[in-house]
């Protein structure tokens, strides 16, 4: 699908970010520190908020826990960078396979899901009351979504045994 | 303690965990996991301790620490299948202890903060400067966890 003279490939390879990445040494490691702790951010409150939906912890009130969102917000895009510094270091280590590609749709699914939970449900479901329940339609979202970012971990983990990146 | 180390490290355990397929990838995956929801949902406590999302109930956050316990025990047993299978590497490894000393102690702050949402905000409305200092070491040791874990790869 892709080869070393891929448009893609060149950019992010020959790109200052994909040089720093291979030859500043302590980068990639402080990288994958970082993507964790990125990761932790968003599955952390994201989960919770999914769960509260699902029916745990009814006794959450749902809006300040929808306060806690920025950080996860702030912990995706951390790892939006730290996954494009990966990529950059060595994109066909990457793009070639196929278990990076499947988290990728999957991240987008994630996404679509939670726009979609945002656009088509009424404002008072981010509003629940202390142990007010979420109604069926909330509860599908956050099932998905839940899913959604397991499976997310599941395939990022699983990179670097189908590929060649760090253990 | 080398002879036990080696012995574990000899084990047909050992061995699946290295050669199949299946054993140290699946192990693994369910640390990385476990850590998300541990640290994700232990972070959510200790911020709101330090007076995040103020309008989270203390009370109400109780079942959290149910569900960190059962990522924890994930994780203790997923740590210990990774362990065994290399096991005087680990034990010699400097990143390895300072990651399992970072865990304990943050481990260990977890039930000051657990008796804190069980008593609630106090009349003041001012949660005690000590369980606020152990909420915000909790922080900096889960993510010396996180730094220490993954140096494990590296050094």
């Amino acid at each position: 699908m892709f080869n070393s003279h891929s448009l893609l490939v060149v950019l992010l390879r020959d790109s200052p970010f994909g040089h720093a990445m291979r030859e500043i040494p302590w980068l990639f490691p402080t990288f994958e520190i970082a993507h964790f702790i990125g990761m932790t951010l968003l599955f952390g409150i994201v989960g919770l908020i999914d769960l509260r939906m699902l029916g745990f912890a009814r006794g959450l009130p749902v809006e300040p826990l929808h306060r806690l969102l920025p950080l996860a917000i702030g912990g995706f895009l951390l790892n939006v960078v730290t996954g494009v510094g990966f990529v950059a270091s060595d994109p066909l280590a990457y793009l070639m396979v196929a278990t990076f590609l499947v988290k990728l749709v999957l991240m987008g699914l994630a996404g679509v899901n939670a726009t979609l939970f945002y656009l088509l449900l009424p404002a008072h479901v981010r509003h629940l009351e202390a142990g007010a329940s979420a109604p069926r339609s909330a509860r599908v979202f956050a099932a998905v979504s839940l899913l959604l970012w397991i499976a997310v971990i599941w395939t990022g983990r699983f990179i670097a045994f189908t590929g060649k990146s760090t253990l | 303690m080398y002879a036990l180390l080696e012995t574990l490290q000899g084990s047909e355990f050992a061995t699946w965990m290295l050669e199949s397929s299946y054993g140290y990838p699946v192990a693994l995956t369910f640390h990385s996991m476990g850590l998300a929801i541990v640290v994700g949902l232990l972070l959510v406590l200790d911020l709101r301790v330090l007076g995040v999302a103020r309008g989270l109930p203390l009370p109400a956050l109780r079942p959290v620490l149910r569900l960190v316990w059962a990522a924890f025990c994930v994780n203790a047993v997923t740590g210990l299948m990774i362990f065994v299978s290399d096991a005087v590497r680990y034990f010699e490894s400097s990143s390895f202890r300072l990651k399992l000393l970072a865990v304990a102690i943050a481990m260990a702050l977890v039930t000051p903060v657990a008796r804190q949402l069980r008593a609630g905000v106090p009349a003041d409305g001012r949660l005690p400067a000590s369980v606020r200092a152990c909420a915000l070491a909790s922080i900096v040791l889960w993510l010396g966890a996180i730094v220490s874990g993954r140096l494990m790869a590296y050094v």
